[in-house]
C-alpha cells in the first residue's frame, strides 16, 4: 500500500487524519506500539497548535533511507513562535485552554526534534523516530567511576544512536577531577546533544566554543566516535585514548594532541575505518592505562561486562577512570 | 485501479468528511444511566474542543434533570492522549465537580499511559479506575451496596 506522504492541515479535523496517516507510517517501519503512539501523540500535538495557531500548514512524511526511521516535517504560515526556548517549556501558553506543554511534549515524542521559525513567515518542525540499532548489529556498554577522594564524575560517556543504525558515542574527560570537571564534561555532553548529527568535526568545534565562552578552566580531552553502517569515523583529542581490536590485536588510534576550550584548537583530521564483522572500538579516559596490543578479553561476553573488565584490570589507583566498548556485529544482508 | 493514481489527496477528503461528521454531532454521544444516581457514558473517535463540549453539555443537562451524582466516562476507546485531550478531560471533571458530580474515569489502555508518562501529558487530580468492573463496584461502595449472589 502507498502511504500518502502530505496531509494538508486546514480543519481540526484533518488533525485526525494526519494522526491516522502518522501511525501507518510508524507501522510500516515496525516501530514499537508505545513508539507508533508516541510518533501520534507527538503529531497530534504539533498539528493542533499548527490548526490553532497558524490555522494553515502541512504534514509531510519520509521513511528515511535506512528504512529504519521516519522523519515528518510539518510546515505552517502562522506569525511563528516568537520566543522558541520559553515556548518550548512546560506551562508556556499563549492560548488559555490548553495545558501549554505541547512543545516540550513533542520533544519527549521523538528522538529528534528541531523547530525553525522566523517572524511572520512561518514555522517548521522537523521530528524523526528511530528503531533501535539491535545488540547483534552495534553492542555498546561502558563504565565510568569516579576518583574515590571527590564526589562528582569528571568523565562522562554520552551516547546518541540515530537513524536507526548510526550510534555517535563520546568519552569526555573534564580537566581535573570534582564538581569543576563533572562541569565542563556535563557542558560538552550537552553540546553534543544539541548538534549530534552534525560532522565529527563541527561538533568538536562547538564543545569547543561552548567551553571557551565558559568560566570553568581547563577543557577537556575527548574520543568522539561514529559508527554507521560500515564505517568508523573518530576523532580524538588529548589523552582519552582509544583501540581498535581486529582479529585478536590491539591497536592505539592517533589522538590530536592538546585539549578542547583552550582556544589553540588543532587542525582536526578525521580518522576513517571500514568496519569488519567481529570488530570492536575501546575508548577510555586516562583513568585507564595504556591498553597492551595482545589485549584478550572474554570473547563471548556483553560490551558492558567487558568494559568493566578492562576496568578492573588497567584502571590507575587515582583519577576518574572511563572505559567504552563497542562491538561491531554487522548485518547479515 | 492504477496505484499512481491514488492520489493522497483522495483519501484525505474522505477522512475529513468522516471526522467532520463525528464534530457536528452526527454520531450522537450516548449517556446511559447504569445504577441509581450513576450516569456511563464512552468517549470515543475524535476529540476535540466541539466534541467535548457537546458532552459536557449532554452530561451537565441530564445530571442537572435527575439526581445523578456519579458518573463513569470510559476512555477504552481512545488511542492517544495528547496535552490537549488531557485539559479538555481535566476540565469536564472540574466542571462536573462543581455541579456536585463525581467523575470516575476508567479503562485508559496501556500503552495510552505509557506514552503519557513518557512524553510528560500530565492528567494529575482525577479519579481513574482500572476498568469499567472495577468503576461500577466502586459505585455500589459509594451508594452503600455490594454485589450478593441470590443464594448466598
Amino acid at each position: 500500500m502507498r502511504l500518502p506522504d502530505t496531509i494538508t492541515l486546514n480543519l481540526f479535523s484533518d488533525v485526525e487524519s494526519a494522526k491516522h496517516v502518522a501511525r501507518l507510517y510508524a507501522n510500516s517501519i515496525g516501530l514499537s506500539e508505545l513508539s507508533a503512539s508516541e510518533v501520534v501523540l507527538g503529531v497530534s500535538e504539533i498539528a493542533s497548535n499548527v490548526i490553532r495557531h497558524a490555522h494553515h500548514g502541512l504534514v509531510h512524511f519520509k521513511v528515511l533511507d535506512s528504512k529504519r526511521g521516519i522523519r515528518i516535517i510539518i510546515t505552517d504560515s502562522g506569525s511563528g513562535i516568537e520566543d522558541i526556548s520559553a515556548a518550548s517549556e512546560d506551562g508556556y501558553t499563549t492560548i488559555k485552554h490548553s495545558l501549554g506543554i505541547g512543545l516540550g511534549v513533542t520533544k519527549r515524542a521523538f528522538d529528534y526534534f528541531n523547530i525553525k521559525t522566523l517572524p511572520h513567515a512561518g514555522t517548521e518542525v522537523i521530528v524523526e523516530k528511530y528503531l533501535p540499532i539491535p545488540k547483534s548489529v552495534i553492542d555498546y556498554g561502558y563504565i565510568s567511576i569516579k576518583d574515590q577522594h571527590y564526589e562528582l564524575n569528571g568523565d562522562l560517556v554520552t551516547t546518541h544512536a540515530y537513524h536507526g543504525d548510526t550510534l555517535l558515542a563520546a568519552v569526555i574527560d573534564g580537566a581535573g577531577q570534582g564538581y569543576v570537571a563533572h562541569e565542563i564534561a556535563a557542558r560538552v555532553s550537552f553540546v553534543i546533544s544539541q548538534v549530534f548529527k552534525d560532522s565529527l568535526a563541527n561538533i568538536i568545534v562547538d564543545c569547543d566554543d561552548a567551553l571557551s565562552l565558559s568560566s570553568e578552566d581547563g577543557g577537556a580531552t575527548i574520543t568522539l566516535i561514529r559508527m554507521t553502517r560500515n564505517q568508523l569515523e573518530i576523532i580524538g583529542i588529548g589523552d582519552t585514548h582509544t583501540y581498535l581490536v581486529r582479529e585478536g590485536k590491539t591497536s592505539p588510534i592517533l589522538h590530536h594532541i592538546g585539549r578542547i576550550g583552550m582556544d589553540n584548537l588543532p587542525q582536526l583530521r578525521l580518522k576513517t575505518i571500514t568496519l569488519q564483522k567481529g570488530d570492536t572500538l575501546i575508548s577510555c579516559t586516562d583513568g585507564i592505562k595504556s591498553l597492551p596490543s595482545n589485549l584478550t578479553l572474554i570473547p563471548h561476553n556483553s560490551s558492558r561486562n567487558q568494559a568493566i573488565q578492562i576496568f578492573n584490570r588497567y584502571h590507575r589507583a587515582l583519577g576518574d577512570a572511563t572505559a567504552l566498548v563497542i562491538k561491531y556485529r554487522g548485518y547479515n544482508e | 485501479m492504477n496505484q499512481n493514481s491514488n492520489h493522497p489527496a483522495t483519501s484525505d477528503h474522505e477522512d475529513i468528511a468522516i471526522s467532520t461528521r463525528q464534530i457536528i454531532g452526527d454520531s450522537p454521544i450516548m449517556v446511559n444511566e447504569i445504577f441509581a444516581g450513576c450516569m456511563y457514558t464512552a468517549i470515543y473517535g475524535t476529540l476535540d474542543s466541539i466534541r467535548i463540549k457537546g458532552l459536557s453539555d449532554t452530561i451537565l443537562n441530564i445530571s442537572s434533570q435527575s439526581d445523578t451524582d456519579i458518573i463513569i466516562i470510559d476512555l477504552s476507546n481512545i488511542d492517544i492522549i495528547d496535552s490537549l485531550i488531557a485539559s479538555h478531560i481535566i476540565k469536564l471533571n472540574k466542571t462536573l465537580q462543581l455541579v456536585g458530580v463525581e467523575v470516575i474515569f476508567c479503562g485508559i489502555k496501556p500503552v495510552v499511559a505509557q506514552s503519557m508518562v513518557s512524553t510528560g501529558v500530565l492528567m494529575d487530580n482525577i479519579t481513574v479506575l482500572k476498568n469499567l468492573k472495577r468503576a461500577l463496584t466502586e459505585v455500589y461502595r459509594m451508594k452503600g451496596y455490594h454485589l450478593v449472589r441470590v443464594d448466598s
